[in-house]
């Protein structure tokens, strides 16, 4: 199955697809063509892997975004989801996107090594390879995105995966208003407001159920556990495209 | 229960496509526009706890209106959810015609431009002018250089954050046009 598909990408919404056990065996493919890259000596294919992820997320964030703006009901509970969305399309916006296309870099045969240092350090490591304590700890570009939080793959499917919680809360809560149409507009609003805060409470518990589910398959190791999955990411302003070649600039690469 | 494989992305299953993709892959890509005034962090949480509350993260608008940024987080809690809602209705309203709702002036950039930012500019002054004739200026049609004009706007920071949206408001509505899904015309894709 393809999560290129509709059919695929309902799946991670709705939690039929295993959004941990995809993001590992993409991993574990990845690492196999790599392997595969450096026996055949042909670099194109693992870099035209990397770049087909990094494209798909691209997709997915395009795809989040739009179901986030259709949620407007207990957005209470989408404080952290909203941080790490805003995180993410940052980096992808600031960083990864423009690695490939800001300039358009050589044919991976004509890379130099700091190019493969970069690649390794600003794009496998932190979309596949990181856990969250190498990004925090070997992240070294702040001035242009926010360190990732997790491998970033992984966050773009568990995004995608909470936003199905989200929309069946939201659906729940306006099927819950039928009913209720003999109430005045004080207790309505009443009624209304409560049942708000009660989804918020009910989106941010299974989101964090999410994080829990996720947090098996990769290795915090900075004794925060499950929870800290794509958590805790602060609100960065925007810098715009353009700031990886700014960065490069400015570290003389 | 999927096999490896099967549970793997498309992007990499398919991979053979993708290395006819490499290189020579483009598309026309909506940039954000947004001026930079600066690459500052600042919020969020730091402990691994969420919030159980949020407030919605405003524009920032600077004090003397000289200077904006736009946070990501505001497009996602606001810019985005209210264009949505604008084109939602639209379609509603029009059984789906994009064409109709323009004719009908439901997709008018300039108005939705006015309702993404309305009351997001903190104590600057709405772009729109008023004339002795009735008519008004809109935020298109004003200028922030010479005083005294009748299209004068003194603030030439609070122009360009109109203009930012328009322009994402204006790529939008074209991509709505050429799919008919509003849930693919964002006013800021990646």
């Amino acid at each position: 199955m393809a999560l290129g598909s509709a059919a695929q990408r309902r799946d991670v919404q709705s939690g039929t697809l295993d959004v941990g056990r995809l993001f590992t065996d993409t991993k574990a493919l990845y690492l196999e063509t790599r392997a595969q890259a450096a026996e055949t000596g042909d670099p194109n294919l693992r870099v035209a892997r990397m770049y087909s992820i990094v494209d798909l997320i691209g997709n997915l964030l395009n795809e989040i975004t739009s179901i986030r703006a259709k949620i407007t009901r207990g957005e209470e509970g989408l404080a952290g989801f909203d941080d790490d969305l805003a995180g993410l399309k940052l980096r992808y916006r600031n960083l990864y996107w423009p690695f490939f296309r800001e300039p358009e870099p050589p044919p991976p045969t004509e890379w130099t090594e700091q190019q493969w240092t970069d690649f390794e350090t600003l794009i496998e490591g932190p979309i596949l390879l990181w856990d969250i304590r190498t990004c925090r700890e070997r992240w070294e570009i702040h001035d242009v995105a926010p360190p990732c939080e997790g491998p970033d793959l992984l966050l773009a499917l568990q995004l995608l995966r909470q936003t199905g919680v989200a929309l069946e809360f939201q659906e729940e809560l306006v099927a819950s208003w039928y009913g209720f149409a003999d109430l005045s507009m004080g207790e309505f609003l009443k009624f209304y407001g409560d049942l708000g805060r009660a989804a918020g409470k009910a989106i941010a518990g299974g989101m964090a159920a999410i994080g829990e589910g996720i947090g098996s398959y990769v290795t915090h190791g900075d004794g925060g556990g499950s929870n800290g999955f794509g958590w805790g990411l602060g609100v960065a302003a925007v810098l715009g495209a353009g700031g990886l070649v700014w960065w490069k600039t400015k570290k003389g690469k | 229960m999927k096999g490896k494989n099967d549970m793997a992305l498309d992007a990499i299953t398919a991979i053979g496509a993708v290395l006819l993709g490499y290189g020579v892959y483009s598309r026309n890509q909506q940039r954000r526009k947004a001026k930079k005034t600066g690459s500052t962090t600042s919020g969020g949480t730091t402990s691994g706890e969420r919030p159980t509350t949020v407030a919605k993260v405003p524009l920032v608008i600077g004090k003397d209106c000289s200077s904006w940024e736009m946070p990501e987080t505001w497009i996602l809690q606001t810019a985005e959810p209210r264009f949505r809602s604008l084109l939602d209705d639209a379609m509603r309203e029009t059984g789906g015609d994009v064409a109709r709702a323009k004719a009908e002036g439901l997709l008018d950039p300039v108005g939705i431009t006015y309702w993404v930012l309305h009351e997001e500019i903190g104590s600057c002054p709405e772009p729109i002018v008023h004339l002795d004739d009735g008519t008004a200026l809109g935020f298109d049609e004003l200028q922030s250089e010479i005083p005294d004009h009748p299209d004068y706007y003194p603030y030439p920071a609070i122009l360009g954050l109109f203009s930012t949206i328009y322009e994402g408001v204006v790529a939008a509505i074209a991509v709505l046009e050429e799919t008919g899904d509003p849930a693919r015309a964002l006013l800021f894709p990646v």
